[in-house]
């Protein structure tokens, strides 16, 4: 192309400006533009020119970034019939504790059940029939025959701050012993002479109020607590 | 063929990582942007346009605005693809081919007509790259990208009036690269003078 050429190639910039729009159908157009025209015309198409090529890997890109935590999503027309079978477990699940929670509401589960269930329930405020209360289900282990017997300790003296407690012993099929005298390690003891009472410390279950000094026999297995201490100690 | 009216719904899904909304916004912006990139960084369009669409998946959730909007705001980060790509090159990579090197490319005369009337996209895209930058990144957002004047003057930061005498220029920048051509009524009147005795 010779640079004369070149320099008579003139287009009017509102032509132009049309040839950009694409409106420039039908008119005719200058010598020297026609070519140009084509030009555009096939740039405008590559804009719309699918190429599918690459679209896979840019998707699959792009969901890295906005989805980076979802495996799949699929467009909404295929996602209008989901399974049903979350929604059927789900309401098993639930049919499922309603259930067993009324039985173990009601103390009607098994033993092997209940316990759990009850001890599991308690941690969190909601107290359950234990297993032992009322169950028909399961037969009762024969009881052992327990026997109690109460102690108390003799205190010195002048002393008049009760320092002993009384302590409970629960021996199997112990031997009878005619009171006052109690099962101690050695067979029936005779309880020691106190000679002024001075405080009585009441079992839980038996009260034995010690009687005036009949005898004057000392239990080895009795404490005495030395004057001014707080505290009593249980020998034996 | 544009969105429309389901460019809300296909955006808000995109926005969730929906692959049917991107494979949307995939198949409506993707030509242009590598139709852009072909022409501006033809080795690296393939690329860059994957780079542009995962820069769009990041900033999704702030993005606020219609077709158009979102037609320009995707040419924004293409546009600014290519500059960052420039200078990470150190060099342009579509140094303007000199006219002579095109003219040997076009053929000249009357094929000259029947040649660009094949011209097929690719071969127009290169046309183009060979125009300076300026005024073909302006063709290219006014054509391929399809943005008015305002958007294209926003994007590459000059005044609508800049835009408009580099659009102009860039037309007659491909006239002079097509060669002479005679409008089809110059033509045929010659044709008859011709052949008449």
């Amino acid at each position: 192309m010779a640079p004369d050429d070149m320099a008579r190639i003139d287009v009017d910039p509102r032509l132009a400006q049309r040839l950009i729009d694409g409106r420039a159908s039908g008119v005719q157009l200058p010598r020297g533009v026609v070519g140009a025209a084509r030009v555009l015309e096939a740039a405008r198409r590559a804009a719309t020119e699918g190429d599918d090529a690459a679209m896979n890997s840019t998707v699959a890109a792009m969901r890295a970034v906005l989805a980076p935590n979802e495996p799949s999503a699929r467009p909404s027309s295929l996602r209008r019939f989901p399974s049903p079978l979350p929604r059927l477990l789900t309401a098993g699940v639930a049919g499922l504790t309603v259930l067993f929670g009324g039985l173990a509401a009601a103390g009607a589960l098994p033993a092997g059940a209940q316990k759990p269930v009850a001890d599991l329930v308690s941690h969190v405020g909601i107290e359950l029939p234990q297993p032992s209360a009322g169950d028909k289900t399961t037969p009762k282990a024969p009881e052992p025959t327990t026997t109690t017997s109460t102690t108390s300790t003799t205190v010195a003296t002048g002393d008049t701050t009760p320092t002993t407690a009384p302590t409970t012993e629960t021996t199997v099929a112990a031997p009878p012993c005619v009171p006052p005298s109690y099962v101690g390690p050695n067979g029936c003891t005779t309880p020691a002479p106190v000679p002024v009472p001075t405080t009585v410390v009441a079992p839980t279950t038996t009260t034995t109020v010690a009687p005036h000094p009949t005898t004057t026999v000392p239990p080895p297995t009795t404490t005495t607590v030395a004057p001014g201490s707080t505290h009593g100690r249980v020998g034996g | 063929m544009a969105l429309g009216e389901q460019f809300s719904d296909v955006l808000s899904a995109a926005r969730t990582g929906a692959p049917w909304a991107l494979e949307r916004l995939y198949r409506e912006f993707y030509p242009a942007v590598l139709a852009f990139l072909r022409a501006r960084a033809p080795s690296d369009a393939e690329d860059l346009a994957s780079e542009v669409f995962i820069a769009v998946a990041e900033g999704l959730g702030r993005f606020e605005g219609d077709e158009d909007g979102f037609r320009s705001w995707l040419f924004t980060i293409t546009y600014r693809q290519v500059g960052q790509l420039r200078r990470r090159m150190g060099r342009r990579r579509t140094d303007p081919v000199p006219v002579e090197d095109v003219d040997e490319r076009v053929p000249p005369g009357d094929a000259e007509s029947d040649a660009m009337a094949a011209i097929g996209t690719q071969e127009a895209l290169e046309l183009i790259a060979t125009l300076p930058p300026a005024q073909g990144e302006v063709l290219l957002l006014r054509v391929v990208a399809d943005l008015p004047v305002d958007e294209v003057a926003r994007i590459v930061g000059k005044r609508p009036t800049a835009v408009r005498a580099l659009q102009h220029r860039a037309v007659v920048g491909l006239a002079r690269r097509t060669g002479r051509e005679r409008s089809g009524e110059q033509r045929i009147e010659e044709e008859k003078s011709e052949s008449s005795p």
